[in-house]
């Protein structure tokens, strides 16, 4: 029988390795990445983002983030809209990784300014002050461009002599910072499912100056990276004079802007929220 | 001279050897990688950085420690199994040193950040080719020095081996199709999802003809060898053979769960982890029923040791493998430090101690000598088993922990922790493990300088005493 | 229950019945002698020259 023939069970072996590996790794080719689950926003990548995914990959960043946001309260409230197979059509190859070392970056892209990433890239506990990151500031490098067209090719990605063109002059930083802001990015999910703030929007603390120590702390820890100690402004703008309500205020820190500033809503909390209103609009340009 | 007549055993020696120099390679940079994440200063870019360096720690972990070792162990077990000697010694020692170029290559290639980003497939096209005609030669070699053998029946460590060399060709080809655009850069074939899909059925069942089967064969082998007492049960370990290569690779989506993969592949992928536990435990079984009336050599015989506890910690590992595939208990602890604890009690646990008692075991014997020092197998052992259970139970800990956090809501409904404020807490628990790690590569030292001086003393022997 | 459901239960029950066929043939009680022996031959595997050593040599007399 087969234990005295080694060529009938090594064929035998590979059959029965086969039966698994037919039906759920073969077969699923059906389904996966089905016209029908197509989403039509979903784009290529441009050259410049093609080139800073493959920075990405070149410096193993996968091996920390993760790029899918699970259908989980945990995941979902704290990085946005669940991931679809639809927006991973042009990945090639996946990157979803498997270890949160840092956070998960499925939706990255749009959430902070350029001038952040390029900030944090450098010195990440500059703007993230116990981040693990490694520093990437040798990145400010030129970019090698020279097989950006071959790699568009293999590929099959849409581009323009333009767009190669455009190219020239960027260092690796920048097509770093224009393929974070691509991911996650092309369906607008920020439109719609930003958190919404319930209730009254009145300030607890109003004229409490025994919250402004706790409303500082907070502020540097959080604000302080991109609005500057002593609120003069950096990659964000100066607050110092602050004329918007309370409520409004309340409303930009909580659930972010349109202009680039991420919601802190996840992070702070209301109650700290409002400590941080109380001290900001507690500081005047003298 | 030394060397039992008719086996070919210095391409053994070599196998071994380089495997032992890879091994330690891949503890240093686990150590270097462990303090790089509680320490981040200690990235050295471009080349020195995390990200490029746990490629290179993984790799060398597994294919140039595990695959290397296997190697040497095949070509052992299969002489003695079918009682012939290599079909070919010299296209296996041809064999030596293309694995061994194939590993620098990728050490090498790796450290300069050329990586096709997925998982223990991260060598580019021409070193991934490398390696697919060092299988090739390998696998030629053994299965004609089977067909030739001088035995009728196949013992099961040769069925492993065998499932072991067609399972690895089959997974290895697939996930390594690329599109390469120049020498040192190529794109997966697949795209988005398909790819993940393809990528963790490689994933997983690298687990399972990497870090399962050749270990089983080694086990299979060696145990009885050690207590000089056969297998419990032979025909238990060939019901177990088949349900495990056939369940295995059925169990790849685990490790997407909640990801934009098909319901039914995640849900076929949970079942088949939960069956897995039968025929993994008929190995666990298999080893403490050849115990029976034997139990006190675990006090005697250091390599009993080593084997015993090495089988324990597969049945942990295939324990809390299948329970970390339900989608509950996934959504709790995947993506944190739960999942490195348990990868690394199957590698340091399960598979070093098995490749440690199977060292122990074989060198003396090609050599002709003795083992140098019983007492340092000893220390040895204690310091490896505190060094793993260090790193394992503190990221199980770590990871519960950032689960629970990342999970813990305010009364409104709202998260009550960022995400930074979830991963500072684990800076204690990172300390821990490096600390672990220091506390590995110590055993290890003891290890290689033990084996060291048995085989400078065999030669000093063999020198004195020429034959 | 759809023709999809017949079809998998029926996948379901030939893959069962073909691990009651090997389960059934390996632990046969014409089996056990030759399924057993190979433990018992690998104990002394030490001198592949002698071959009346350890048991009979089969394949090549």
């Amino acid at each position: 029988m087969i234990e005295k023939k080694p060529i009938v069970f090594l064929l035998l072996a590979t059959a029965t390795i086969l039966v698994g590996t037919v039906i759920t790794m073969v077969v699923p080719f059906r389904w996966i990445n089905d016209p029908k689950l197509a989403i039509a926003s979903v784009k290529p990548y441009t050259p410049l983002q093609l080139e800073g995914r493959d920075i990405y990959i070149r410096e193993g960043c996968n091996n920390c983030h993760t790029q899918t946001v699970r259908p989980l309260l945990s995941d979902v409230e704290r990085y946005g809209e669940y991931s679809k197979s639809g927006e991973f059509v042009y990945d090639q190859p996946f990157l979803w990784g498997s270890r949160r070392n840092g956070p998960d970056l499925a939706r990255i892209g749009g959430k902070y300014p350029d001038a952040w990433h390029v900030k944090h890239m450098k010195d990440p506990r500059s703007m993230v002050p116990r981040s693990n990151m490694p520093a990437y500031a040798f990145m400010n490098q030129p970019l090698d461009s020279s097989l950006s067209e071959r790699k568009m090719k293999a590929l099959n990605f849409p581009y323009t002599q333009a767009d190669l063109d455009a190219l020239k002059g960027k260092t690796e930083l920048d097509a770093m910072v224009a393929y974070l802001q691509k991911v996650g990015n092309d369906i607008p999910w920020r439109k719609t499912g930003r958190a919404a703030v319930l209730g009254e929007l009145k300030n607890p603390y109003q004229d409490n100056m025994s919250v402004l120590p706790e409303g500082k702390k907070l502020y540097s820890e959080h604000c302080a990276q991109c609005h500057g100690e002593g609120l003069k402004g950096e990659v964000g703008p100066d607050l110092r004079d602050m004329d918007k309500p309370d409520a409004a205020v309340f409303g930009i820190i909580y659930s972010g802007t349109q202009a680039g500033m991420p919601g802190f809503g996840d992070s702070l909390g209301k109650d700290r929220t409002w400590k941080v209103v109380t001290y900001i609009k507690s500081v005047h340009r003298r | 001279m030394n060397q039992q007549e008719g086996y070919a055993d210095d391409v053994v020696k070599g196998f071994i050897t380089w495997s032992m120099v890879w091994g330690l390679v891949a503890v240093l940079v686990g150590v270097l990688i462990s303090f790089q994440i509680a320490f981040p200063q200690l990235n050295l870019p471009p080349y020195l950085t995390y990200g490029r360096l746990r490629p290179i720690h993984t790799n060398a972990g597994i294919f140039g420690w595990g695959i290397g070792s296997f190697m040497a162990f095949f070509y052992y077990i299969t002489q003695r199994l079918t009682r012939t000697g290599i079909w070919s010694p010299g296209l296996a020692r041809v064999q030596l040193w293309l694995f061994n170029l194939a590993i620098a290559l990728a050490a090498v290639t790796l450290a300069l950040g050329m990586n096709r980003s997925k998982e223990y497939a991260e060598l580019e096209w021409p070193v991934a080719s490398l390696v697919v005609v060092v299988w090739v030669i390998f696998a030629v070699n053994i299965v004609m020095t089977i067909v030739k053998r001088r035995e009728e029946q196949m013992y099961i460590s040769l069925w492993y081996i065998l499932a072991t060399l067609v399972g690895v060709a089959v997974l290895y080809l697939v996930n390594n199709a690329s599109i390469p655009v120049s020498l040192t850069k190529s794109y997966s074939a697949y795209a988005g999802a398909n790819d993940a899909n393809v990528q963790w059925w490689y994933g997983h069942n690298a687990v399972a003809m990497v870090l399962t089967t050749p270990p089983l064969a080694i086990f299979y082998y060696f145990l009885p060898k050690a207590t000089g007492v056969p297998i419990y049960s032979h025909r238990m370990g060939v019901i177990a053979f088949w349900s495990l290569i056939f369940m295995y690779l059925w169990t790849g989506a685990h490790h997407l769960l909640w990801a934009p993969v098909p319901d039914w592949v995640q849900t076929l992928a949970m079942a088949f982890s939960v069956m897995l536990i039968a025929p993994s435990w008929a190995a666990v079984f298999n080893g403490y029923f050849s115990m029976n009336g034997q139990w006190h050599q675990m006090r005697e015989n250091y390599l009993v040791k080593f084997l015993i506890f090495g089988i324990t910690f597969y049945g942990a590992q295939t324990l809390q493998g299948p329970s970390q595939s339900i989608r509950t208990f996934s959504a709790f602890i995947h993506f944190t430090d739960w999942v490195p604890g348990h990868v690394h009690m199957g590698t340091l646990g399960w598979v070093s101690l098995v490749l440690f008692a199977a060292i122990y075991y074989t060198l003396p014997r090609i050599y002709g000598t003795e083992i140098y020092s019983i007492r340092l197998a000893n220390i040895h052992f204690w310091l490896v088993l505190t060094g793993q259970l260090m790193f394992s139970i503190s990221m199980w800990i770590a990871g519960v922990q950032q689960a629970a956090m990342l999970n813990a809501t305010n009364p409104d409904g709202s998260l009550h922790y960022s995400f930074m404020e979830t991963m500072i807490e684990i800076y204690p628990y990172w300390h821990i493990r490096a600390l672990g790690g220091v506390v590995y590569l110590a055993g290890l030292c003891v290890f290689l300088y033990n084996i060291w001086k048995t085989v400078a003393g065999a030669k000093t022997q063999g020198a004195a005493q020429p034959a | 229950m759809d023709l999809a459901s017949i079809y998998y239960l029926g996948v379901t029950i030939l893959l069962f019945l073909v691990f009651a066929a090997i389960v059934a043939r390996t632990y046969s009680k014409k089996h056990k002698a030759s399924g057993e022996e190979p433990k018992y031959r690998m104990m002394d595997d030490d001198h592949p020259k002698e071959n009346g050593k350890g048991g009979r040599d089969v394949r090549r007399k």
